[in-house]
């Protein structure tokens, strides 16, 4: 009876919208008007929107980097606090501090500091050298974006770290008098042992760097003065995701049906990423419960 | 003899060596948690720029004269009070029948048997990965067909539907309790409605206070939801600060926004404080490693 319940919710409130979705992107809505069908028309209609595709091309590149430098930073760092020595709560603490910060104040964060008249970066270049300064949140928009991300990589982290804490330690005490390197445990055990996890956290990260809005149109766009509302502004293409022309399209320019249409297109390039991930590294991930 | 010695002094080289890597340990994590912490200094140190500070090429690093009075602009320019409270509503709308409910489907995940169960758990896990924010238009337009927009009734339908990561944790909690508990109960003549809230909620109160957290910080810092589907006066405070520090011609006070942010902040920081242990054991649960 209680899970009739939950079928019940689930098919109000996750089934019917996405059918509602599908039917709507079959059909020309502006939000106004009765939907009229026109098949697989604003499909079409994508694939020749060259704004379209480089939104794509560079959310799914987005997607790569970030998990690569997520990944990378979370997993040291899991492996540094996994020594034993005091203080090791705290030092886990500040490391993920930034996870809980919510949207808005990071990105205001991280704009003040990569900005180039404000920002910290451009002090320390200063100090070194007078001429000295960068422009990153112009230049190199998706490097700054992705180092926000790194900044809030905390969850990641713990979850390596709690992984790292159930390898036995006489393993890795073994193979530290048998003279191995650090470097070799790491990539002869440690690698093998977390591979579950981090297979976890790469179908989680795709899920989440395909759904990225905010960040990049608040951190880098309007680098001026105006400020308009929100959806309106325009980040540098190297930061237009496909959730940003979906949005824009359904709240900017009235078309639902395209922006519809788009969000299937995105739903279907993140679940194809997931599968042939999860289908390709079958033979390199070690699941010990099979 | 000999070798004895020689494997002795290995291990004293080997313990050294430990050592060493000790301090240098220390060093670089000392490194790091700092260039982790600098951005909330840089945080605050610039919420007390003044605006002409904050456009003016050479960066500095203290603020020539500390301006306090845009901590005091940065809660009346807009109604800041107001905004929070719209907020902390909106948190315990979505949050306090979300318990009530996913402790329900925890519970039946748990405990009954129905055709099908395990499939439908499995597109519960699925659903955590997904992320709401991928499938905001659609339950926008969803809303909108049913005159929900801009009201608090979207959060009370996503609390009753609950969240699939909470019904998650509440199942795999209750599969810990053993059986004979309920019996024993229903021996008694108590219903299951009465097993749930009578013996099993008050036994799990850690993961009842995780959920009530992360849920909580959850709508607290949500900025998606409420940008597309509230406004004007209903918004919280995470789009009012958004789009509320803006003058006349379009310039946008930096440092009061900041500030803003500042006090923002607060609480989420005494919330991590506090309850850190119970915000991450629901992370690592969620992921299935055991803490």
């Amino acid at each position: 009876m209680f899970i009739g319940l939950w079928i019940i919710m689930f098919f109000f409130l996750n089934v019917i919208p996405m059918l509602y979705s599908f039917y709507l992107s079959l059909t020309s809505y502006d939000g106004l008007t009765v939907p009229r069908f026109i098949a697989f028309k604003n499909y079409l209609t994508l694939l020749r929107d060259y704004r379209f595709i480089g939104s794509l091309v560079q959310t799914v590149k987005f997607t790569f980097l970030n998990i690569v430098a997520t990944l990378i930073v979370s997993l040291l760092l899991a492996n540094l606090l996994n020594k034993k020595m005091k203080g090791q709560l705290f030092f886990r603490g500040v490391l993920f501090l930034p996870y809980a910060v919510p949207v808005i104040a990071s990105v205001f964060i991280w704009k003040t500091l990569l900005n180039r008249e404000s920002g910290l970066i451009n002090l320390v270049l200063g100090m070194i050298n007078s001429k000295l300064s960068l422009n990153l949140l112009v230049d190199t928009p998706m490097i700054s974006l992705i180092s926000m991300f790194v900044w809030q990589m905390g969850m990641s982290m713990v979850i390596f770290l709690a992984g790292l804490q159930n390898i036995p330690r006489d393993l890795i005490e073994a193979a530290e008098i048998d003279g191995a390197s650090q470097f070799l445990i790491f990539r002869k055990i440690t690698i093998p042992l977390l591979s579950p996890l981090i297979m976890y956290q790469v179908i989680v990260g795709i899920m989440l760097s395909f759904s990225v809005i905010v960040q990049p149109i608040l951190l880098t766009s309007s680098p001026g003065a105006a400020f308009t509302a929100f959806l309106n502004q325009q980040p540098p293409y190297q930061n237009f995701f496909t959730l940003i022309f979906v949005f824009q399209q359904a709240f900017t320019n009235q078309s639902f049906g395209i922006a519809m249409a788009a969000t299937w297109y995105m739903i279907l390039v993140m679940f194809a990423l997931s599968l042939i991930l999860l289908r390709a590294t079958k033979r390199f991930v070690y699941y010990e419960y099979e | 003899m000999n070798t004895n010695k020689n494997t002795m002094t290995s291990y004293k080289r080997y313990k050294l060596k430990r050592n060493n890597n000790k301090t240098f340990q220390y060093v670089l994590i000392i490194i790091i948690v700092t260039i982790f912490i600098i951005p909330i200094f840089w945080l605050i140190l610039s919420s007390l720029k003044t605006q002409a500070e904050m456009i003016t090429f050479p960066p500095k690093f203290l603020p020539q004269e500390p301006q306090f009075q845009n901590y005091i602009l940065a809660v009346t320019k807009i109604d800041y009070l107001r905004y929070l409270l719209n907020t902390i509503e909106l948190s315990l709308i979505y949050t306090l029948p979300g318990i009530i409910t996913a402790a329900i489907f925890g519970y039946a995940f748990a405990r009954f048997h129905a055709p099908g169960k395990k499939f439908l758990f499995n597109i519960v896990i699925i659903l955590i990965m997904i992320p709401p924010v991928s499938v905001l238009l659609p339950e926008y337009v969803f809303f909108a067909r049913l005159h929900l927009i801009n009201t608090y009734y979207i959060w009370l339908l996503w609390g009753i539907g609950a969240n699939p990561l909470y019904i998650y944790l509440f199942k795999q909690f209750f599969s810990y309790f053993p059986r004979e508990l309920e019996e024993a109960a229903l021996l008694d003549g108590c219903s299951r409605f009465g097993i749930l809230f009578r013996i099993f909620m008050p036994l799990s109160k850690p993961i009842v206070v995780t959920i009530f957290l992360h849920s909580f910080l959850f709508v607290y810092g949500d900025f998606m939801a409420p940008a597309i589907l509230l406004s004007g006066e209903k918004t919280t405070l995470a789009v009012a600060m958004a789009n509320g520090y803006v003058i006349r011609n379009g310039i946008l006070l930096v440092p009061v926004l900041l500030s803003g942010i500042v006090i923002y902040l607060i609480p989420v920081l005494l919330i991590f404080t506090f309850g850190q242990k119970y915000f991450i054991q629901g992370i690592l649960s969620s992921s299935g490693v055991k803490g």
